[in-house]
């Protein structure tokens, strides 16, 4: 549930904001009324997108 | 030996008004008799008056071990059954002493399902088969006039159909509760060999459900940007806050509308305002009484249903746990008003009623079987406690704004042009405040009223700002919003929603008094409760077995045929819970490990920062203390002492004099106790 509502509600980010997917995963981990399991879930996805960028 | 007449009351309370209502000279005798009191009063021959303690007795299984299924129960007296309840057995005996001269015998418990059973169970079982001829006394309030009148206007026999939809009730609740709590129980009990009590029952498990749902979606919630554009006008001297007509959801939008409004000129495109009315609140039946006392002061609905009952049994209001929202003609509005009327505090409002041609209050299409709505007896109270001032003053201006008149309001929608973009400013004036009068002050009238103003007006425009904002989270249920979503699903009953609420508490499933968070253990069971018997605690089947105990109570359906279904359903439920036990019981007892390790902590350590400080036990003394969990790893070896007598639990804060954590020492009969852990702290040196 968490996951999807990260996913979904990226493309409301990006409509808003024009952001890109880190910048969003770091504006909603920064962001106090996210929930606890969503920012868990953040925190795993941008560990994830740190180890593809050091692969790159 | 001179022969009587018998009135068992619900309470004891209810039995001391009964006996001075009805004696002639309103001097009852008091007895007491092994601790039981009971009243001995004169009216055309004697009457005696004995009360119950609530339920003398309940649902039991017929075997002793505690096996799972059991579909085999019996009525016992409650000392059979419970615990701590050997002051039934003594009770039991002097009722059954009084019964056995006594020649006429009444049921004056409280009018409604719990009261008629406690009365039907008494004179069946304890006064030897009496339920058969008792007559019944049916009173919404304890006043004396009404009293008398109940005395004199007796029922010619118990209401069989109420008591069959009660029993069948509690019934229906027992095999629900003892059979999945057995499950879960002793699922967790195998797996660790330790006791713990898991319930879960018809109505439990769903609330636990609503309440799960809600925490998901709050731990789950991602918040999404949007703007708001506030335009800053002028209007004869005056500094007005116009919105922008819709909210943004893209920043650049936004700017850009912001520069388009660069501009000190405005003008007034349109001024629309329209008449409305607010007709009067409803009359109070306990929920919405709940309800109200929870928003103005806090009181959690089990509270606010303890005090409305003691307001009850002091005779200053009625019968409270009613879902009606009906006020018969009957109750006697005029003399209500007039009594209240010498209370200094609503001379002004009852007056003005008293002055009306015509006394009709608003009413609300719930009924109830047996009582009105709630409402005053016009009974001056003696000594009450704040809150139930507070409850009674509650009552009291609720019941007079049902009569007032309704309020009217005027709405003034203007629309604005600046910069080619469309801003919206609105106010309300009231007209006429009718019935909000007689409810301060618990209603508020938001007045913000503008000018006149005219179509093409122009308009200083003296600043355009924008505002960004982010979704917020649903607000978690707190016990006004859970009880109202309770009474919305139709599960529970207005008398047993509170003490469900309060059962989950108890559980440790949620915690928190205005916002109910769900903990870990509320969220295994209520999983495992879904996963593998998603049926029987789905509301659906709740609100059908509530409309088959109301079909029960028409005569339209039978409790056999309501008990043999839910056995049906049981059946494979258990089978399946028990097939999958040991499942279960890891799952249960991993939270449950986690749970009890969770209360044992007390907050970080504040010597390496990253250990926990936990309560621990010593070998070697057995004395109690609190140590940092790096200890075990030998990276900290931090400890305090513990004070060795009561209870300790942890506490949020941390002193405010040294950060160390606190714990709260609770001590029978004292008042907890908030300390320090650090034993230096300079907030314990003495001078």
């Amino acid at each position: 549930m968490a996951h999807s509502n990260i996913v979904s509600k990226f493309e409301v980010w990006k409509k808003a904001l024009d952001i890109s997917w880190v910048d969003y995963l770091v504006a909603v981990q920064k962001n106090s009324l996210t929930g606890e399991w969503a920012k868990e879930v953040v925190n795993y996805l941008m560990k994830e997108e740190g180890t593809n960028v050091r692969k790159n | 030996m001179k022969r009587y007449t018998l009135i068992i009351t619900e309470k004891p309370d209810a039995a001391n008004r009964i006996a001075m209502a009805l004696d002639n000279s309103s001097k009852p005798e008091k007895i007491i008799d092994s601790g039981v009191p009971y009243y001995k009063a004169d009216r055309n021959g004697e009457i005696i008056v004995v009360p119950a303690l609530g339920h003398l007795y309940t649902v039991a299984s017929k075997e002793k071990n505690r096996n799972c299924p059991v579909f085999d129960y019996q009525w016992v007296p409650r000392y059979l059954a419970e615990r701590n309840a050997s002051r039934i057995r003594t009770w039991l005996k002097v009722i059954a002493k009084l019964a056995e001269d006594a020649e006429e015998f009444v049921d004056a418990c409280d009018f409604d399902m719990e009261g008629s059973i406690i009365g039907y169970s008494i004179l069946k079982y304890a006064c030897g088969g009496k339920d058969e001829t008792a007559k019944r006394m049916k009173y919404s309030t304890l006043t004396k006039e009404e009293l008398q009148q109940s005395y004199a206007h007796l029922s010619a026999h118990l209401d069989f159909a109420l008591i069959e939809a009660g029993l069948t009730r509690h019934e229906v609740d027992w095999l629900y509760g003892i059979n999945l709590s057995r499950a879960l129980t002793t699922a967790a009990k195998n797996v660790s060999r330790q006791y713990t009590t898991l319930s879960t029952g018809r109505v439990q498990g769903p609330t636990l459900r609503f309440l799960e749902l809600r925490e998901k979606d709050v731990r789950s919630f991602v918040p999404t940007p949007y703007w708001t554009i506030t335009a800053k006008i002028e209007i004869n001297g005056v500094t007005y806050e116009a919105e922008y007509e819709r909210i943004i959801q893209n920043k650049n939008e936004a700017t850009s509308i912001v520069k388009e409004c660069k501009t000190d000129e405005g003008q007034i495109e349109s001024v629309e305002t329209k008449k409305f009315e607010e007709k009067p609140p409803l009359p109070f039946d306990l929920g919405a009484l709940q309800s109200e006392a929870y928003k103005f002061f806090r009181y959690t609905p089990i509270r606010s249903s303890n005090i409305a009952q003691h307001l009850y049994l002091e005779a200053l209001i009625s019968y409270p746990r009613t879902s009606s929202q009906k006020l018969p003609a009957a109750i006697g509005y005029e003399t209500i008003l007039r009594k209240l009327s010498k209370m200094s505090i609503f001379t002004k409002n009852a007056t003005k009623l008293l002055s009306k041609t015509i006394l009709k209050p608003r009413e609300g299409e719930r009924t109830d079987p047996a009582h009105p709505a709630i409402y005053p007896t016009g009974e001056m109270p003696k000594k009450i406690s704040i809150p139930e001032k507070n409850i009674f003053d509650l009552v009291v201006r609720r019941f007079m704004a049902v009569f007032g008149e309704p309020a009217t309001f005027q709405s003034i929608k203007i629309s604005l042009d600046i910069g080619g973009n469309r801003f919206l400013l609105s106010g309300i004036r009231t007209l006429d405040e009718g019935w909000l009068d007689f409810y301060k002050p618990y209603i508020t009238i938001k007045e913000s009223d503008l000018p006149p103003l005219i179509e093409g007006q122009k308009i200083l425009a003296k600043q355009v700002t924008v505002r960004s904002n982010f979704t917020k989270p649903p607000a978690r249920y707190n016990p006004r919003s859970l009880l109202l979503k309770m009474e919305k699903e139709e599960i529970g009953t207005k008398a047993t929603r509170a003490a469900i609420i309060q059962t989950l508490l108890n559980r440790k499933y949620i915690q928190g008094s205005d916002s109910f968070v769900v903990c870990d253990l509320g969220f295994e069971v209520t999983e495992i409760l879904s996963k593998y018997c998603s049926t029987v605690v789905s509301p659906e089947l709740t609100r059908k077995l509530e409309e088959a105990m109301d079909e029960i109570r028409q005569g339209k359906e039978t409790r056999e045929s309501v008990l043999l279904d839910v056995i049906e359903i049981l059946k494979p439920v258990i089978s399946e819970l028990k097939q999958k036990e040991s499942v279960i019981g890891n799952r249960l007892n991993e939270t449950l490990k986690k749970s009890r390790l969770e209360e044992r902590i007390v907050g970080a350590c504040p010597k390496c920062a990253y250990g926990k400080l936990i309560m621990l036990r010593s070998r070697k003394t057995g004395k109690r203390f609190v140590g940092c969990t790096n200890y075990f790893e030998q990276k900290c070896n931090v400890t305090f002492p513990l004070p060795q007598n009561g209870k300790i639990k942890p506490c949020s804060t941390v002193c405010k004099s040294c950060g160390s954590p606190m714990v709260y020492a609770l001590m029978k009969g004292k008042k907890p106790w908030k300390l320090c852990l650090n034993p230096s702290c300079t907030s314990k040196r003495s001078g």
